[in-house]
């Protein structure tokens, strides 16, 4: 390992030197704002060396990690989510009386784990990023102990991603048996034709439900409600984001490989990633349609949204895989995008009451009337989740439309488009009901919000509507890539 | 007689038979002590596997960390808890040898089974053809797998700190 592949993981290294550091913090003074801010400088220094690195070729870090730019733009993705969660960490912290220190570690290490993922080019550090991720979020997902449900939620989310990891690892060990090699780039099987050992095929379905548990694909997916629900708001969006974004990136890693891609062109793999796909879109959309509570809408929304990001995964050809890269990448930046917008509404409105009750459709009746800039960044965001055009959304959904199209993948843009349209079942009504008259005399909405506040909700307005009516700001940059 | 049908596999079979068995045994046992003592005759089997493999160093690993330390901090929580009731109310009362004879018939099956492996000079040699080394084992981790080890070194500490948190009693007051 010589300087110059060191040089590569430096975003990875600030991370981890971070959290390091932030223990050194804790033992010298505990004070909740010092290591608010020193997270956030950590977060802003691995930023900007993120992107001080885009322009250089792939380059493998030892046999376990290859940092490309693809995983670069995936990292600044998660950093950024991750920044926003900092920032409605600390308005929701403010609530909870308590010392928070080991809320901002495990926030690092969150990051850490998604960054590994990112990078990742090889069996072993997948798992071990995995793990980091899983392990770091069941400390974040039960955090405010005295919460209705939170230790409830908290242990869920860790015997059943212990249980997914076990299943990812028995994969990887039946992989592993058939080819000798846990590198994602040399894992190469005998006669990569049409006959795939039986071994191999079992241990990549395994492997794929280990990750689809984490990508909350159905039928999977059970425990996504309850555990948006029991966590906190932010902690909720760092699931929605961080930790999707992070394993749909790897994911694609592990499955773009000459290998994989011919392996899964087999018959039975096909349809069976085929299946979960369309499962997951349809599923998840219909059990959408009745929800009151506004974090189960979001997760139930979220596995249609990975659903029809699995698109990308089954495409045939090695020449669509820029632009299978490009669908992703912008794709996750759409999703992440509306759900900090989300989020942050929900934490604001946290704030204004008791933090540990539940939002429900009903608390945004007439909220247009009383506090219009909220209500605005609710209307962008859940239109961008719908698809509709002048939305980043939409762009990203015609990405995976034309993807699907060219590699004639029907059954699946099928499945999509029928998804879509139960999608706005749920979607517009959330709408109509910011504009409902019936509780306008309500006062529950007066608590007015500060300077920054505004600011905030005001730069994701302009943010979203500024990728959805310029998509090349970010397609260009993609497109270079 | 025996010793003769002994060959390397069958032996790396009947290890693995028994951590099946013991494995079963542990999940359906009401009582957690009882329970307790097949899992380690399961790790132990395991253990026997690995020898039967060519990695003493993984077998030793194996005996020292998880029939060692883990076992004896799972007795530590339990006896600490103080689960009362819980632990005894569908147990059955310990009366007799029966409790301790299965975990016994299984260690003396896993003992005779190294007996044999040691006493065979076939199987000693086809084990030292193939050895992994300590020496190779730690060449491994600290070459090629360094940034691996040291990932799983924050994975320790995302553990610990999770579970602190989890574990940590409420509020003691203080200023932030």
């Amino acid at each position: 390992m010589d300087l110059l592949a060191l040089s590569m993981i430096i975003p990875q290294l600030i991370i981890a030197a971070g959290i390091v550091l932030a223990m050194l913090l804790v033992a010298w003074r505990r004070s909740q704002q010092l290591i608010a801010n020193f997270t956030l400088f950590i977060l802003i220094l691995s930023l900007v060396a993120t992107i001080n690195g885009f322009g250089v070729d792939k380059l493998s870090v030892t046999q376990l990690l290859a940092v490309d730019d693809y995983s670069r733009f995936a990292f600044i993705l998660v950093l950024s989510a991750t920044m926003i969660c900092l920032y409605l960490s600390k308005i929701m912290l403010k609530q909870v009386e308590d010392v928070h220190d080991e809320y901002y570690l495990l926030l690092l290490l969150v990051v850490l784990g998604a960054g590994i993922l990112v990078v990742s080019d090889h069996f072993a550090s997948l798992f071990l990023g995995f793990e980091l991720l899983s392990i770091a979020l069941v400390g974040l997902v039960g955090y405010c102990r005295k919460a209705p449900n939170a230790v409830e939620t908290g242990f869920k989310y860790l015997i059943l991603s212990a249980s997914a990891s076990s299943f990812m690892l028995l994969g990887i060990a039946f992989i592993y048996a058939q080819t000798g090699d846990l590198s994602f780039t040399q894992s190469s099987i005998e006669n990569t034709g049409l006959t795939i050992p039986l071994l191999y095929q079992i241990g990549f379905m395994l492997f794929f439900s280990g990750v689809a548990f984490k990508l909350s694909l159905v039928p999977f997916h059970f425990w996504t409600p309850d555990v948006y629900q029991g966590a906190s708001s932010p902690v909720a969006m760092l699931l929605a984001t961080v930790s999707k974004c992070a394993m749909f990136i790897v994911l694609l890693k592990c499955c773009y490989t000459a290998t994989n891609l011919a392996v899964l062109q087999h018959e039975k793999l096909f349809e069976f990633i085929s299946w979960i796909a369309i499962l997951s879109m349809i599923v998840g959309n219909s059990l959408a349609l009745k929800q009151q509570s506004i974090k189960r809408l979001l997760a139930y929304s979220s596995i249609a949204h990975m659903g029809y990001l699995l698109i990308v995964v089954l495409i045939s050809n090695s020449s669509g895989l820029n632009m299978a890269w490009q669908s992703v990448l912008f794709y996750l930046t759409a999703y992440l995008l509306a759900n900090a917008s989300i989020f942050t509404v929900i934490t604001l409105m946290d704030r204004d009451r008791d933090v540990y009750l539940d939002v429900t459709i009903n608390d945004w009746c007439g909220l247009f009337w009383q506090q219009p800039l909220k209500a605005c960044l609710l209307i962008f965001s859940l239109l961008s989740f719908a698809g509709i055009p002048l939305t980043a959304g939409f762009i990203g959904k015609f990405y995976l439309v034309s993807l699907a199209a060219n590699q004639s993948l029907w059954a699946l843009l099928a499945a999509l488009i029928i998804g879509s349209g139960i999608a706005l079942a749920y979607y517009l009504p959330v709408i109509f009901s910011l504009f409902s008259q019936d509780q306008v005399s309500d006062d529950k909405h007066t608590v007015s919000m500060s300077l920054l506040e505004k600011f905030v909700v005001t730069l994701f307005i302009f943010t979203g509507l500024a990728i959805g009516i310029f998509p090349d700001a970010i397609g260009s940059v993609l497109q270079a890539i | 007689m025996i010793v003769r049908f002994a060959s390397i596999e069958s032996l790396f079979y009947l290890a693995a038979l028994i951590a099946i068995i013991a494995s079963l045994k542990v999940v359906t046992q009401k009582n957690t002590v009882h329970a307790l003592l097949y899992l380690v005759v399961s790790l132990l089997a395991v253990a026997v596997c690995f020898y039967l493999m060519g990695a003493p160093f993984a077998a030793g690993l194996e005996v020292i960390v998880y029939a060692g330390a883990i076992l004896v901090l799972f007795v530590f929580a339990i006896m600490m808890f103080g689960l009362k009731n819980d632990e005894t109310k569908y147990a059955p009362q310990s009366k007799g040898l029966t409790i301790w004879l299965g975990p016994c018939v299984l260690a003396v099956l896993l003992l005779v089974a190294l007996l044999f492996s040691f006493d065979s000079a076939d199987i000693q040699q086809q084990l030292n053809a193939t050895v992994i080394s300590s020496k190779e084992v730690g060449i491994l981790l600290y070459g090629p797998y360094l940034l691996a080890v040291e990932i799983a070194s924050f994975l320790l500490l995302a553990g610990l700190v999770a579970g602190y948190h989890y574990a940590k009693p409420d509020a003691q007051g203080g200023h932030l």
